[in-house]
């Protein structure tokens, strides 16, 4: 009885020190995954691209506007009216980090955008941003994005 | 029965009313902190300014190219912004604020007035996004990503 009162526990200790450094990796690696297919997409200028992972009450702060873009439907509209103006945009994320506080999470680093317009010279933009993730019913969704080029660009 | 029915239905309201009214409190509180770290930042206390902060804060200024991270990092740009101005005020232009989920967002423009010693008044116009992650109750600062408006008179 009293072995096996050690045992479980040893068991339930040790499944406390070790859970939250799984969930940890977990949601790291979570996290990473959506950014990277969302990276993917729009550089396949899939209409999916950021607003597939976003929640209904997204906020996007970007380059094309000065103004805030509210919600999942204006996101994809803004994203597809974009695609339309180029025959190809590629948006290379550099030094990407990421950084999970609880169920939120920050990806961030610079960025070099590569425009091929369909009229006039391709052009390359490059920035800051910032996404911020949330997590809800197991699914890391986007909450918020805030992309910012740099003086000059 | 009668009793039991006003008990169940009492409970029914509380539930059913409950998320909104979290929501609201959520909601409240993320403003209160955010009008919180911008009276702080103004008021140049810089403890008052690094009290909501996570270890793992990500700041995207104006004042320099480069992200920081983490709170010691974001520790000493905040002492040089103090350092470097003798006046500064920053100023949210039609705060907004978003809960979703333990996360919060606040975005808006802003108008920053600056003043280094002996030179004249400096006036920056932008957008700021703020996020908060829930923590215990409180709203914990996690990144403040800011952009001036002036590179966009250019398309981009």
């Amino acid at each position: 009885m009293g072995v096996h009162r050690h045992i479980i526990l040893a068991w339930v200790v040790g499944s406390m020190l070790v859970a939250p450094l799984r969930t940890q990796g977990d949601d790291l690696a979570d996290v990473r995954a959506v950014f990277d297919k969302d990276i993917r997409l729009f550089n396949a200028q899939n209409a999916e691209a950021f607003s597939g992972s976003a929640h209904d009450g997204v906020v996007l702060f970007g380059v094309l506007s000065p103004f805030a873009t509210k919600g999942k439907d204006n996101l994809r509209q803004l994203v597809q009216d974009y695609y339309a103006d180029h025959i190809r945009v590629l948006f290379r994320p550099v030094n990407p980090e990421f950084a999970i506080i609880g169920t939120s999470a920050v990806a961030w680093g610079s960025y070099t955008i590569t425009e091929y317009p369909k009229i006039g010279p391709r052009e390359a933009i490059h920035g800051r941003y910032t996404f911020t993730y949330t997590k809800m019913d197991s699914k890391w969704l986007l909450a918020a994005l805030h992309l910012s080029p740099l003086q000059g660009h | 029965m009668n009793m039991r029915s006003t008990v169940c239905g009492a409970v029914m309201v509380a539930l059913l009313g409950l998320p909104s009214s979290v929501y609201s409190q959520d909601l409240a509180a993320l403003k209160a902190g955010f009008n919180a770290e911008i009276d702080a930042l103004n008021r140049r206390d810089l403890n008052a300014t690094l009290a909501p902060v996570d270890n793992q804060m990500i700041l995207v200024g104006i004042f320099s190219p480069f992200p920081i991270a983490g709170k010691d990092g974001f520790r000493q740009a905040v002492q040089e912004y103090f350092n470097d101005y003798e006046y500064a005020v920053f100023t949210p232009i039609d705060p907004e604020f978003r809960v979703v989920g333990a996360t919060g967002v606040a975005w808006g423009n802003f108008r920053l007035a600056t003043k280094q010693k002996n030179g004249p008044f400096h006036y920056s116009d932008g957008r700021y996004m703020f996020t908060y992650a829930q923590s215990e109750g409180k709203w914990i600062l996690i990144s403040m990503h800011y952009s001036l408006l002036a590179p966009l008179v250019r398309p981009r």
